[in-house]
């Protein structure tokens, strides 16, 4: 995100620079970032781990925890760990269309159900165990401004 | 086919695109003649990260990823299918035709394919059908004339700025008409509100050096219904003919013979598990572009490196197949395609206001159109941001202008400030304002003010000396900013497709590095190449790109049915 004088015009707002890479480059590439939800599980001792790895200590900690529930409850008992997929969110949260009927009346618009998925979109599109959650739908769409648990 | 063999020999390819493509294009021939040459052949090479952003893990073999076509770099984008194991398959299905992707092409194909007798099977990675935009465009045959078809196909391929192959955009003018009419029958047959616009939208076109035309411009709307919800209609359609869809199954890998003949796909079903559809006639990819996959945009297309995406989850996986099925990838320097049609009134896009980036500043004689004015937006900060700005008098002011003026009361449907419902638009892009002082006006746009203000008292003072020293407008084009309230569009191109692919013949089947169709690939939608080439898509005729979707889907279709 360099500077971008022209003619001599004074600088962009703090806004426009303060723009999260993150969001940016979701934005950009609009990747589903499943991954995410337990990468670092998945690449330790992985020589090839990307810059967007974070560090291990982040396994630690999850949401989750509040519930008793185990890391071997999402992410089962073999021995190299992968990503949780949705279908195993299902197994306790239910079925996504009835979720998406619980969300019918959120403005300005249904998260749960969309044009680009219906009901069917990815838990860990938006919702993260081991890091911050996200508003997925955001870099494309301004004003869905939604708070992600 | 024998004497064009011979013709090939003599001239190293069948005609110029063609042989570009072989002789610059991504394939695995360029890899093995770059391996055979000593030249960096299957050990890791120096400086892949310099290449391609996406890395090749570390330890990995380079054999398992794609080369770039001077075999010097490892292509992270390129992965080699991993063998999967019998066990993991749980079903293998048989079919004629077995069509990876649903969308423009994929979903005509299939039921182009079954209405001339084929058992048709399609996978879609997406939980239904998917498509983007409106109009659908092809020619009237009957009501055109031939001179007119033939100055148009030269117009098209001059606008591809010459780097197209002719005989497809041949092969479009010829035969759109029908597929076109074929397509507004059976998706309203599924259901589908889909109407033909005819020239309605092509008035700009109708004479091409003199000569009349005329167009069959299937028309899925208006938004928030596209072309989208016609395909899912179209697919009711094909289900009801008898056409399977499996959906959220992605294919992964071909299935090839010893010989490289591609006899089936193998797709990967909800439950992680893997089916294998074997085709007895044809596997036909649709699987469209590659705008989300960041290596594959950096490495063919690095315009587009900082400006958005429309779409998700075109992360090129009929690139992948291809290519490791013997394929050709067109080379580096593809078509773009960004549009920002939704932000204020269609009509209005190219309309000649005064424009200005985010910094607040004139970057372009405003006749450029919107559809090209991304190749002055790339930076990370301007990343496709601009705004459209006239005062109340511009119904007046503008009347005489091309394109079509929406009156204050229409804009506020465009306007998220205002409370109405909106009509006709996708809600959440609309992004026009109005406000009673330049300032104000900045802000709303996100423009900086200072910056924004004196722009636009320099560009009333062209306006008044009516010439643009600055930029060179055209007189008749300048008309200043004066009388509040101010209107401003903030639009915002965004990466609607990338139409650059894989090379095929006239059959859209696929080439290998010798010019020789790869038995049972065949190719279609923006996975396939040679239809463009230029710097942008251009807006030639409105709606070209769905109606070269629908006719090579409909012609493919029924081409690999009669097998």
């Amino acid at each position: 995100m360099g500077t971008m004088n022209t003619r001599g015009g004074p600088r962009l707002e703090a806004a426009l620079r303060s723009l999260k890479m993150s969001k940016l480059s979701r934005c950009l590439y609009g990747l589903p970032v499943v991954a995410l939800v337990a990468v670092f599980l998945g690449s330790a001792g992985n020589p090839a781990a990307t810059a967007a790895s974070r560090p291990s200590t982040a396994t630690r900690e999850f949401k989750h925890s509040a519930q008793a529930i185990g890391c071997q409850d999402c992410h089962g008992k073999v021995k190299k760990q992968t990503p949780v997929q949705t279908t195993k969110c299902l197994e306790c949260h239910g079925d996504t269309k009835a979720l998406a009927e619980r969300t019918a009346k959120v403005k300005p618009t249904n998260p749960h159900d969309n044009r680009h998925y219906g009901t069917e979109g990815d838990c860990a599109f938006c919702h993260r165990e081991h890091a911050k959650s996200e508003n997925f739908c955001l870099p494309c769409h301004d004003r869905f401004d939604f708070k992600v648990p | 086919m024998k004497k064009r063999k011979r013709e090939d020999k003599k001239a190293g390819g069948p005609d110029p695109y063609t042989d570009e493509v072989i002789a610059h294009g991504l394939s695995r021939r360029n890899f093995l003649a770059g391996a055979s040459a000593g030249v960096a052949g299957l050990s890791l090479v120096v400086g892949t990260k310099e290449v391609v952003a996406g890395t090749v893990p570390a330890g990995a073999a380079a054999a398992d990823f794609g080369k770039s076509s001077d075999g010097g770099a490892t292509l992270s984008f390129l992965p080699k299918p991993k063998p999967i194991a019998e066990k993991d398959i749980k079903s293998t299905l048989t079919f004629d035709v077995v069509v990876v992707g649903a969308g423009a092409a994929g979903v005509p194909a299939a039921l182009s394919a079954r209405e001339n007798g084929a058992s048709v099977a399609v996978v879609q990675k997406a939980p239904f059908a998917l498509s983007q935009g409106n109009s659908g465009t092809g020619i009237d045959l009957a009501n055109s004339e031939k001179a007119g078809i033939e100055a148009l196909v030269g117009k098209i391929v001059v606008d591809n700025n010459h780097r197209c192959n002719p005989k497809l955009i041949r092969q479009w003018a010829y035969n759109s008409g029908e597929a076109v009419r074929w397509v507004i029958d059976r998706a309203k047959k599924g259901g589908s509100p889909v109407i033909d616009q005819g020239n309605l939208q092509q008035r700009s076109i109708l004479k091409v050096n003199g000569y009349g035309l005329s167009y069959v411009t299937s028309f899925f709307g208006p938004k928030p219904y596209t072309t989208g919800d016609g395909m899912r209609h179209l697919a009711i359609t094909a289900e009801q003919a008898g056409v399977r869809f499996f959906y959220k199954t992605p294919a992964e890998q071909l299935v090839q013979t010893p010989k490289g003949a591609v006899v089936g796909v193998i797709a990967r079903a909800k439950d992680g598990s893997y089916v294998r559809l074997m085709a007895k006639k044809g596997v036909i990819l649709a699987t469209g572009d590659y705008q989300n996959n960041k290596a594959m945009c950096d490495y063919f297309i690095p315009d587009v490196k900082h400006l958005g995406r429309k779409q998700l989850d075109k992360t090129g996986d009929g690139f992948v197949m291809a290519y490791w099925a013997g394929g050709v990838i067109e080379p580096i320097g593809h078509t773009k395609m960004l549009h920002d049609f939704d932000a204020g009134p269609a009509s209005m896009c190219d309309m000649p206001f005064l424009a200005v980036n985010r910094q607040g500043n004139r970057f372009v004689n405003e006749t450029v159109e919107m559809s090209v004015l991304n190749n002055y937006l790339r930076d990370a900060e301007n990343a496709g941001h601009y705004a459209q700005v006239f005062d109340s008098d511009y119904m007046t002011q503008a009347a005489k202008w091309p394109g079509k003026l929406v009156p204050p009361e229409g804009l506020k449907n465009y306007m998220p400030d205002d409370p109405r419902p909106k009509k006709g638009v996708f809600e959440s892009q609309v992004n026009t304002h109005v406000a009673g002082t330049l300032e104000e006006l900045a802000r709303k746009l996100k423009v900086v003010p200072a910056a924004f203000v004196a722009t636009v008292k320099r560009y009333n003072e062209l306006c008044a000396s009516g010439k643009d020293v600055d930029f060179g407008k055209p007189a008749d084009k300048l008309v200043p900013v004066l009388k509040a309230p101010f209107y401003g569009i903030h639009r915002r191109v965004r990466v609607s497709a990338i139409c650059s692919g894989m090379l095929v013949d006239e059959n859209h089947q696929a080439l290998d590095t010798r010019g020789e169709p790869i038995q049972g690939l065949y190719i279609i939608g923006n996975l396939g190449g040679g239809f463009y080439g230029g710097v942008d898509y251009p807006l030639t005729v409105y709606g070209m790109s769905l109606g070269r979707c629908y006719t090579f889907g409909y012609l493919t279709g029924k081409r690999v049915a009669r097998l």
